[in-house]
């Protein structure tokens, strides 16, 4: 049945983690009182990390694969039927990925910010008609600072690649950035991993039931 | 209390050359002491602000004055005794210092007295430095008003955290200059978002392909096909390989043969 593919796959995640050779330990880098990771490549690098990732990645697929069945489980839902179905799993990717972050970034919580509005505007237009969207205004620099415009633009790209971080003076973009790089590599491995394995559980699955069927 | 340069010039022992969060001095007692507190909770912890000090931090109380010695102050969340501010205080600097502790912030010392283009030393306080102050030499030959040690603390962040996303980036270490590496950490940043589009695609193939699988599901004899349709499937009896993923791969491969030999 269905269940026991899920338990097929939540054992193959796990089993995924404790042969995986991931940083453990305590706080690495160079915070030393408080105990608090100041490096962003050591935080995401955990096993711990990865493991609540991947398992709130599967319960996300989990929900988009059964589609919009539950109306109570309006997360998925709603992000299923707001946006295209294409980017339903993106979405949830990503979100799993800022909860991951524990709310600490500027991108992580801009992420989740964003899918709240969608939801509240998704919720809105369902029971009645309007539904504004939040009104942005215009940035215009006051003035050229110690950056070079070459890399006043550069940043202002690196601040549109990196969500919600458009406004952002230099140095934090910096270390937004650097989080944003290791928790992107953190879900590149994970979705990996993954992929592989709920592609050998479905090929499994459907070469089994082709075989056993088709003599039946 | 009284500012005794003369005598902190004497004891300073220029062999830092560090040129962040630094040494402060500051002679207590009208003797010739010149001794450091940052007296706090976390003091003797707190004293590298993450990176290698010279010399370690001491915890004193603000009377204490036995050694003569100069010892080097950090921020850290001890304070030390704020009580006596001496009007001639000089103007104190502060700098964001971009460490553990996120309010540590670095002071210059200037003596107005002094000419502020002394090699390697700073000069000394009157009284001792205040909580979250990390005291900063100025390096020969450079400025020490107010706006550039401003900008300097400033740009000094800036290279530390464009070094860290230099480690961070592979290939990042071949560029010179600013705007290289964040060219390279713009297309790191869009080849990795676009993996993960790719990745999700793929993902939600096999979840349809999934649903597909999972209606025909069979009820007996598929306790073998796994092991032999399943690519690249091996059953070595050592899992904890030097590489990570195959030896994970195995180990879930054996999971799901095992889960799916349970149904029947």
């Amino acid at each position: 049945m269905a269940s026991t593919s899920s338990q097929a796959e939540a054992a193959a995640v796990e089993e995924r983690e404790s042969g995986g050779k991931r940083k453990r330990g305590g706080a690495t880098g160079e915070a030393e009182g408080l105990g608090e990771e100041a490096q962003p490549s050591s935080k995401w690098r955990r096993r711990r990390v990865h493991e609540i990732y991947s398992s709130k990645l599967l319960d996300a697929i989990r929900l988009v694969r059964s589609g919009s069945g539950l109306p109570a489980s309006a997360a998925a839902a709603a992000a299923a039927d707001t946006q295209p179905r294409s980017r339903a799993v993106r979405e949830a990717a990503d979100r799993a990925l800022a909860v991951s972050a524990r709310g600490r970034t500027h991108w992580s919580r801009a992420i989740l910010a964003s899918h709240h509005r969608r939801l509240q505007a998704a919720r809105r237009a369902r029971l009645r008609e309007p539904a504004s969207p939040p009104p942005r205004r215009p940035t215009s620099p006051p003035g050229k600072g110690p950056k070079t415009p070459a890399l006043a633009r550069k940043a202002k790209v690196l601040g549109r690649l990196v969500p919600g971080c458009r406004r952002l003076p230099f140095p934090a973009l910096l270390a937004e950035a650097s989080d944003y790089i290791a928790a992107l590599e953190m879900q590149v491995r994970a979705m990996t991993a993954l992929a592989d394995v709920l592609s050998t559980v479905s090929a499994s699955t459907s070469s089994s039931g082709a075989a056993s069927s088709s003599p039946a | 209390m009284e500012p005794a340069p003369s005598v902190a010039a004497e004891l300073w022992q220029p062999h830092h050359h560090q040129h962040q969060h630094h040494l402060a001095v500051a002679p207590l007692e009208t003797s010739s002491v010149v001794t450091e507190q940052s007296k706090g909770s976390r003091g003797g912890g707190g004293g590298g602000g993450g990176r290698g000090r010279t010399r370690p931090r001491r915890d004193a109380a603000p009377e204490d004055d036995d050694s003569s010695k100069v010892v080097s102050t950090s921020g850290g969340g001890g304070g030390g005794g704020q009580d006596s501010v001496a009007p001639e205080a000089k103007d104190l600097k502060s700098m964001k210092a971009n460490d553990n502790n996120g309010n540590l912030r670095t002071e210059a010392e200037t003596n107005s007295g002094n000419s502020s283009k002394d090699a390697n030393k700073s000069d000394t306080l009157p009284e001792p430095p205040k909580q979250d102050y990390i005291h900063v030499r100025a390096r020969r030959g450079q400025a020490t008003d107010n706006h550039s040690l401003a900008e300097r603390a400033r740009r000094e962040k800036i290279s530390e955290r464009m070094k860290l996303l230099q480690d961070l980036v592979p290939g990042c270490n071949k560029v010179i200059g600013k705007a290289s590496v964040l060219d390279e950490i713009i297309n790191y940043i869009q080849s990795l978002q676009h993996q993960v589009e790719f990745l999700s695609m793929k993902l939600e193939a096999v979840n349809t392909h999934m649903n597909n699988g999972i209606v025909t599901f069979p009820s007996k004899d598929f306790g073998a096909q796994p092991y032999n349709t399943a690519p690249g499937l091996t059953f070595d009896a050592q899992t904890t390989g030097e590489y990570a993923q195959g030896s994970s791969s195995e180990w879930l491969h054996m999971q799901t043969g095992n889960s799916y030999e349970r149904v029947t």
